[in-house]
């Protein structure tokens, strides 16, 4: 077990380094951030001053050396735009999107799972067909225009649920949290909708055609003429061996949510880690590119093996190796 | 204790909403990234920094220089002006106002970190001379003290003593400023709660040296930047939202459907230009070596051949005008006598490329960009087929802000797109010094896209620089443009529109300048 850790934080090591290195060979490309950061008044003499005091002069390798030497450190730097030091930035909305992330994980667990189940044992042909081609559309609906979608009706038309922010936030030191108040809540559930959905059909689909699978197995076929109850099948043996795929899913997935929530976090105004990176991108803003970049690789490392962690527990048979 | 603090919330609430608090939220695009005056150069930061800090001097409704914390001053010899200073200014955290913060504030605005040097260039120190005097030193003969000094805001010395915020944000030593997040002017309203790109809250300052003449009755402002268009536009169409300065043009007409919101549109300072690369060759391969553009024939026949009228009437969709010339009338050096009268006239652009030796056209390199200017796309593709009928073939690409400026900036094209309002000084200073006086390297032309380059033009703008005879001054910047407006290395297309929405009970002045002025509005 700690061997494999250890492993893993190796991996990590390497994919940080591999991943900055690539984002600086990606910033000879995106532009130049001095336009964005200087008065349209500055001549070419503070403009060149202002280049040269950030470094952008020197080579690519010296840039990333650089980036490397003082990450080691734990300095990330101050953001071009905002002026304000890069960690604390990110750190900062964090908690945003982690806890965007965290309710859509469980909207789509709880409803996919649900419908899966459903739709695999229910015998009611019409809607079984409708719920499938309910979940094509939320399949096929770009998250931008479901998110629109859903501005439009519960906030312009219904006046429910507000359209932009995350309401009131509870601070605790680092985190800060807008799930524990009603207006929280109520701001948090149309951006999580619209993130989930396609997760939602997902794991609907996957479910049901693993479910499926699973009863034609040879085992399933000795429980029944054994004689166990049909209910203790269904929910016991046979949900238990499907659900394995659906936890790697998920797995693969929030990563991709916590990174690319972008869409999602512009829509709504959701102040977090998406929205901060789209500013970034626009603005040129190096270090906040790069310390985003590095951030969320580290997530996925740490997430993959905390799937990996979870394998153990759901399928005993599988070894750590 | 919890439920404690939410009577307590309530019970504030009710109070809060027993008073009938005039409210104005306030939503932008993009977040205020910095409330450090002195971090960020932008128009939009800039005006809502005025909301909580002020400076020495402020424009007026005329923009002509009005006294602020400054009551009056004087140019005591080529390179010193004499402020005397407002009594009893207090800041937001009750200390006064006096000499020492004008001479902290000045240190901190030239200081190498400084994020807005460039706004004060002509400024080079302070020093106290009693405590309600300050003397500035500035650049010999520097005409432009004034104007810059309305971007200027004052900071507090004691304050930025304890907080250790003498120096701006640095990005070379990696250090932030406490400014960033917290504020302490002497402004109309005082900031109270700041979420980076969740919102802002400022409420009415009740200690304002002004407040016996104030001519607002805003208590309280809320600002959310709002990046999504149509999340923004939902906003204000569901009432949530009470002013707002960008709008995307092709909603307009939607908005203006709306009995709840006011839609306000006017021209702009700012003049969109089409560059005309000056320099030996073209960027674009042609059959022969000279570069067309070089021939004053030849970029009129491309002003000819362009139908801005049609281009403002359908692409603008009327909510500006052509602009025939570099500046607005609005800002001193415009003369009217001198404007550019090359009509649509695509016959007349066929005769003068013919007479310049290039009857069957020729290849350009055009790059245009996105997102900078309003429906710059559009134009942009416009303006490039109006050429092809006249036998000029412009080779068209769209760029993004920052990978357009640095084909701009390196001269990689022969075809630009620029905008240019001469803020915040309001002055064809601006203009002359940054786009028309030729490359130096240093102070001038940086921004001089096409190359251009006449000796005598050049000439003006350097005495121009330099003169403190304010009459004189304007005749030297108007003869410099009439001569560029002449050699026409731009093509001016129009007036950039400014427009806002806002709530029909809230009566906001819309300025050219695109600043938003809250103290001066009021809800009705």
């Amino acid at each position: 077990m700690f061997v494999f850790l250890l492993k893993r934080a190796a991996q990590a090591i390497g994919i940080v380094l591999v991943v900055a290195f690539l984002s600086f060979v990606m910033f000879q490309f995106v532009g130049d951030p001095i336009e964005g950061m200087i008065s349209e008044n500055a001549t070419q003499q503070e403009r060149d001053e202002l280049r040269e005091s950030l470094g952008l002069n020197d080579g690519v390798i010296v840039q990333y050396t650089r980036f490397v030497k003082n990450m080691a450190q734990g300095n990330f730097g101050i953001s071009y735009y905002n002026k304000s030091d890069v960690l604390s930035l990110i750190i900062e909305r964090l908690p945003a999107t982690l806890e965007l992330v965290f309710v859509a994980v469980v909207i789509s667990l709880v409803v996919g799972i649900l419908l899966g189940v459903w739709s695999a044992y229910s015998r009611n042909g019409l809607m079984k067909n409708t719920v499938q081609i309910l979940s094509l559309v939320g399949v096929s609906l770009p998250s931008f225009v479901a998110g629109i979608l859903l501005i439009v009706v519960f906030s312009v038309w219904l006046k429910w649920l507000p359209s932009h922010g995350r309401g009131e936030i509870v601070e605790f030191g680092y985190w800060s949290s807008g799930l524990l108040t009603l207006s929280g809540l109520k701001a948090v559930l149309l951006p999580a909708i619209s993130l989930s959905l396609f997760m939602i059909t997902m794991i609907m689909r996957l479910l049901k055609s693993e479910i499926q699978e699973t009863m034609r197995a040879d085992y399933i076929r000795f429980a029944k003429a054994r004689g166990i109850s049909e209910r203790s099948i269904k929910y016991k043996h046979v949900l238990k061996n499907s659900i394995l795929p659906v936890v790697t899913i998920i797995g693969l997935q929030v990563g991709g949510l916590i990174a690319f929530a972008v869409v999602t976090e512009t829509i709504f105004q959701w102040p977090g880690m998406g929205l901060l990176f789209i500013q970034a991108v626009n603005y040129v803003d190096i270090p906040v590119i790069s310390a985003y970049l590095v951030i969320v690789a580290i997530m996925f490392v740490v997430i993959n093996t905390f799937v990996d962690l979870i394998y153990l527990l759901v399928d005993p048979r599988i070894k750590v190796s | 204790m919890k439920k404690l603090l939410i009577l307590a919330g309530l019970l504030g609430t009710c109070l809060v909403n027993a008073h009938a608090e005039n409210r104005v939220t306030w939503t932008d695009k993009a977040d205020i990234p910095t409330l450090d005056p002195y971090a960020f150069a932008s128009t939009q930061a800039l005006a809502f920094q005025n909301h909580i800090y002020e400076g020495l001097v402020e424009w007026d409704e005329n923009y002509k220089i009005a006294p602020a914390l400054a009551t009056s001053w004087q140019q005591v010899d080529e390179q010193t002006i004499q402020f005397t200073l407002r009594e009893g200014v207090r800041f937001h955290n009750g200390n006064a106002f006096d000499a020492d913060d004008v001479v902290a504030s000045i240190e901190r605005v030239i200081h190498k970190d400084s994020g807005i040097r460039g706004n004060a260039s002509s400024v080079t120190g302070a020093t106290k001379i009693s405590d309600y005097e300050v003397a500035l030193t500035t650049v010999p003969y520097s005409p432009m003290v004034l104007n810059e000094l309305t971007g200027i805001l004052m900071m507090d010395l004691e304050w930025m003593v304890e907080n250790g915020a003498l120096a701006p944000s640095s990005m070379s030593n990696g250090t932030e400023s406490y400014a960033t997040n917290n504020t302490n002017g002497t402004g109309p309203f005082k900031l109270v709660s700041r979420r980076r790109d969740a919102g802002m809250t400022l409420v009415v300052n009740d200690d304002w040296w002004n407040s016996a003449d104030k001519q607002h009755n805003i208590d309280r402002i809320d600002f959310k930047p709002i990046v999504s268009d149509a999340t923004r536009l939902a906003g204000l169409i569901s009432g949530e939202f009470s002013l707002t300065t960008d709008v995307p043009l092709q909603d307009i007409p939607r908005l203006e459907r709306q009995n709840n919101i006011e839609v306000m549109i006017q021209p702009s300072m700012r003049v969109d230009f089409i560059t005309l690369n000056m320099s030996d060759s073209l960027i674009a391969s042609n059959t022969f070596n000279e570069n067309p553009l070089q021939d004053v024939r030849v970029r009129q026949a491309l002003m000819h051949a362009i139908n801005r009228d049609l281009i403002v009437e359908k692409i603008m969709r009327k909510m500006t005008s052509v602009s025939n010339a570099y500046i607005s009338p609005l800002i001193a050096g415009y003369n009217a006598a001198n404007d550019i009268a090359l009509d649509y006239n695509p016959e007349k652009a066929k005769q003068l490329l013919a007479e310049a030796g290039y009857p069957d056209g020729f290849n350009l390199a055009f790059d245009c960009v996105q997102g900078a200017y309003l429906n710059a796309e559009q134009w942009c593709a416009a303006v490039q087929s109006f050429w092809a009928r006249v036998g000029v073939n412009a080779d068209l690409n769209m760029h993004t802000r920052s990978t357009y400026s640095v084909i701009r900036d390196q001269g990689k094209t022969d075809i630009g797109v620029l905008g240019w309002a001469n803020l915040p000084l309001v002055d064809a200073y601006s203009i002359t010094q940054q786009l028309i006086h030729s490359k130096d390297g240093a102070i001038f032309g940086a921004f001089n896209i096409p190359n251009y380059k006449n000796a005598i033009v050049d000439e003006y703008i350097e005495q121009g620089v330099r003169e403190l005879d304010e009459a004189k001054r304007i005749g030297l910047m108007e003869s410099a443009l009439q001569l560029t407006q002449q050699d026409l290395p731009y093509i001016p297309m129009h007036y950039e529109p400014v427009v806002w929405v806002a709530s029909a009970n809230l009566d906001v002045p819309q300025t050219s300048d695109s600043v938003v002025r809250l103290w001066r509005a009021a809800v009705k």
